[in-house]
């Protein structure tokens, strides 16, 4: 009895990240009245306007307190705020970073402050960038379609949005800017066809930033400019009743769902505690069953899948082992699907790729072949010390950039020791849909543990049957892992069979 | 110099040459007194140079040219509003033959213009003050009562095809746009799509930031709605989405309004809003593109503008205001 009661607040401790996560609870727009918004806007031009006005109505309107604040005010009249927002008005040079290390949620158009900010990296037109319906005449039409990559994002899924295009603006030629965000960020919008130009993006608090900011309370990007407010679309009358059309004009819902994430609680990261990492995993895993797919009789790795095997059993998952060459009708069934990296990929061929129950793959060069990522070898998928495939040495460290999510295992953000010698490490880059937990060391984009919501558009638009996560487990590393190693190999399967998020 | 300097030079100046044309400034050019205590509602047979005042217990017929009364046409108490059919001869319009007009107790009639004599009177679901649209694909007139209700003529047999209580408004109705009836309600803040087909409210507009909408312009073409608030909010609505794409600044007070092609005759504006309100303010919103319209120019008249119409013979407006106490139609040219 008294042991009981001592291991189930442990096991609550570790498991409460996770449904904090799932749940992730934006407020209503009841809720979020009374909230106090710092709006930082700058002086107009002359002869010139612009929404700053129509903005602080629209807050106002919503039953927010808003207090103005000039470009050259210190930040310190953030203090007691909810939540800062920045007008492109605002000269970026003279607002600077003086927001970015405020412990209070920021919501921005201001893309050129997006580097100060941290948000983004600093080569405008390559990390950001902001178009001028003048002078790009022809790209300013991208700000009417919007892509939403991931429908199971909160705040997607606040109003109903689907992976799909969306109107965003009214029909005319507008001026909006677009970040390139660090790995640790949640592309809601990206923009002009091009998965990496985002035009709406999120930091949870917690996360890693551009150059190892830690973001200091939410962040959030948004493309509209100074003019453009106004044309974030609506629907009404008649068309608001047709799906179709509904679905299409929800740029100020989205807008609005943005505001209320970012005065909303963050996220809190669950304690680095491997043993009730392993605890909550065995609760989880009772019962189900593992389909564990391996290169039966292989010359190289065949102990460290016995291991893996041993592991999965000793976490009370029921096991079944099969050939890589079997049919996936093997996994009918099942519970969960685990694909060894003892696999070759010319002979898995494109099985378990829609299987419809959880699958975690350990072999990132699969990326493609499972819609983790696009086909190019070594440019969307790639390994780090492979002798003659890489041109980069051997590995042994991660460096997580998603500390809060629950397959960080509580670790924080920065460099983790993975595995105990440098050894080959594999990667990929999803697309933006993907919820990334650490990278490779020194190579951003080179995103070593990862996963895909249910119903998340993977690569080539495929939509996730279940929850699919990736894990740079190369053969034999599993005996090689180093503790807090084996506690992200236990974190990642217990988010990958865990139910998704409704 | 280079063939494509010499075509860019000549747009150039062509551009310039545009923007120097000096913008329209309309003004009263005449005023035409009436007889009695109100005017309201009115319409021009440009045709027939007649001017259709809803004024008493009637509608008083002048000479849209100098004014001169040159018929009554009686059966209303308390006129509110009056319209005419065009005429169509397969798909060319020809002058108008007949016309309806309502009145503040629920009635509507139809009148004749070649006698200028009622030919039939319909009575609507509901009393209180009408006023009239014609749908010119259905080719019905669509009868909007204040006190909620929407009743559908036939145009050519007069016959009441489908009637209904629904909430309305006090503001101005506009149809002719894929069944639905535009009606502002200034109480509400919104305007009603009401389908007169199914006799539904398929939805309402909420105003962007305006407040007390009342006038209403529709564009069948483009499917833009122009609408006037009390506030001096004028939103254009995209039918299509119900999505308040501009929003320009107006007059104050109860506003009315009416839309026309080439207002000013080629070359000068594609089409044009024209807003006239109580504070004296006409507005004309210019039509740049199907998505881009601008205040083309705010003349100041006198106080107490009720209603507009646009003549395209002459290219003025005939506006019924009240002077002094007086009724009058404004003309107001450029």
């Amino acid at each position: 009895m008294f042991r009981r009661t001592r291991i189930v607040p442990t096991l609550l401790v570790a498991v409460l990240p996770s449904l904090i996560a799932s749940a992730q609870q934006i407020l209503t727009p009841a809720q979020a009245k009374s909230k106090k918004i710092l709006l930082v806007i700058g002086e107009p031009e002359k002869g010139e306007t612009n929404d700053d006005g129509l903005v602080k109505k629209y807050f106002e309107n919503q039953g927010y307190v808003v207090t103005m604040a000039k470009e050259d005010d210190p930040a310190t009249k953030a203090t007691g705020q909810d939540l800062v927002v920045l007008s492109s008005t605002a000269d970026p040079r003279e607002i600077g970073d003086k927001y970015a290390d405020v412990p209070v949620p920021v919501f921005t158009w201001n893309a050129v402050d997006y580097p100060d900010m941290k948000m983004t990296g600093p080569e405008r037109h390559v990390d950001f960038e902001t178009i001028d319906s003048a002078q790009d005449y022809a790209r300013s039409f991208s700000m009417l379609y919007g892509y939403f990559p991931n429908a199971t994002d909160p705040i997607v899924k606040e109003f109903g949005g689907k992976t799909q295009l969306f109107g965003t603006g009214y029909l005319l030629p507008q001026n909006f800017g677009w970040g390139k965000p660090s790995a640790g960020a949640d592309i809601i919008v990206n923009t002009e066809g091009d998965a990496t130009h985002a035009g709406v993006f999120t930091y949870e608090k917690g996360v890693t930033m551009y150059g190892g900011f830690v973001a200091p309370a939410r962040r959030v990007g948004f493309y509209i400019q100074d003019s453009t407010f106004h044309y974030l679309t609506e629907v009404h009358g008649l068309a608001e009743k047709d799906p179709d059309l509904a679905d299409w004009w929800a740029g100020m819902k989205l807008f609005d769902a943005s505001i209320r994430w970012a005065l909303s609680q963050p996220v809190a990261p669950g304690p680095y505690d491997p043993a009730a990492t392993k605890a909550a995993l065995a609760k989880a895993a009772k019962g189900k069953k593992a389909l564990f797919v391996r290169r039966l009789n292989t010359p190289e790795g065949e102990e460290s899948d016995d291991h893996i095997v041993e592991h999965l059993k000793e976490v009370g998952f029921i096991v079944k082992e099969v050939d890589q060459t079997q049919p996936q009708a093997e996994a009918d069934g099942e519970d969960f699907i685990l694909i060894s990296a003892t696999n070759s990929k010319y002979k898995t061929t494109n099985k378990y790729r829609d299987a419809k129950i959880p699958l975690m793959c350990l072999e990132g060069l699969m990326a493609d072949t499972l819609k983790m990522a696009g086909r190019r070898r070594y440019v969307d998928y790639g390994e780090h010390g492979e002798a003659k495939e890489s041109e980069d040495p051997p590995e042994a460290y991660l460096e997580i950039v998603n500390s809060n999510h629950p397959m960080a295992a509580g670790l924080k953000n920065g460099y983790v020791k993975f595995i105990k010698e440098a050894d080959v490490l594999k990667w990929a880059t999803p697309p933006p849909s993907a919820t990334i937990i650490a990278t490779l060391p020194n190579s951003t984009h080179e995103r070593a543990i990862f996963g895909f919501e249910k119903g998340a558009a993977m690569a080539d638009e495929f939509v996730a049957p279940a929850r699919r996560s990736m894990f740079p487990v190369d053969n034999p590393a599993f005996d090689d892992l180093t503790e807090a190693g084996h506690a992200l190999f236990d974190a990642a399967v217990l988010w990958t069979i865990s139910p998704p998020t409704k | 110099m280079s063939r494509l300097f010499r075509v860019s030079a000549g747009f150039s100046l062509l551009l310039l040459l545009v923007l120097a044309l000096p913008a329209q400034t309309y003004k009263a050019i005449g005023e035409y007194k009436l007889k009695g205590t109100s005017a309201k509602g009115l319409v021009v047979d440009s045709d027939g140079r007649r001017l259709f005042v809803a004024d008493g217990d009637g509608v008083t017929v002048l000479n849209a040219d100098t004014g001169v009364s040159v018929a009554t046409i009686g059966g209303l108490k308390g006129a509110q509003d009056v319209i005419l059919i065009p005429g169509m001869s397969g798909e060319e319009k020809v002058p108008p033959t007949k016309g309806f007009a309502s009145d503040e107790t629920g009635r509507v009639i139809a009148f004749s213009l070649a006698d200028m004599k009622p030919t039939a009177t319909i009575k609507l679901e509901t009393s209180g003050p009408a006023l009239l649209c014609y749908d010119i694909d259905a080719k019905t007139v669509e009868a909007v009562s204040a006190s909620g209700s929407l009743t559908t003529i036939d145009a050519d047999s007069n016959k009441v095809v489908k009637a209904g209580k629904i909430v309305t408004g006090v503001g101005q109705v506009a149809c002719g746009n894929m069944g639905h009836v535009y009606v502002a309600d200034p109480a509400a803040n919104v305007v009603h799509v009401l389908n007169h087909e199914t006799m539904k409210n398929d939805g309402d507009y909420p105003m962007k930031t305006g407040n007390k909408p009342s006038g209403l312009a529709l564009d069948t073409k483009g499917r833009r709605l122009f609408v006037s608030c009390e506030d001096g909010t004028i939103e254009i609505i995209d039918t299509d989405s119900g999505f308040t794409f501009i929003e320009l600044k107006g007059g104050a007070g109860a506003a009315h309004e009416t839309f026309a092609w080439l207002p000013q005759g080629k070359g000068q504006w594609k089409a044009a809003a024209f807003v006239v309100q109580e504070d004296g303010t006409l507005s004309g919103i210019r039509m740049n593109a199907f998505i881009n319209y601008s205040m083309g120019g705010q003349y100041k008249l006198s106080p107490g503008l009720r209603s507009v119409t646009y003549d395209d013979k002459t290219h003025h407006l005939f506006i019924t205001s009240m002077n002094s106490g007086f009724p009058v139609v404004l003309v107001v040219g450029y």
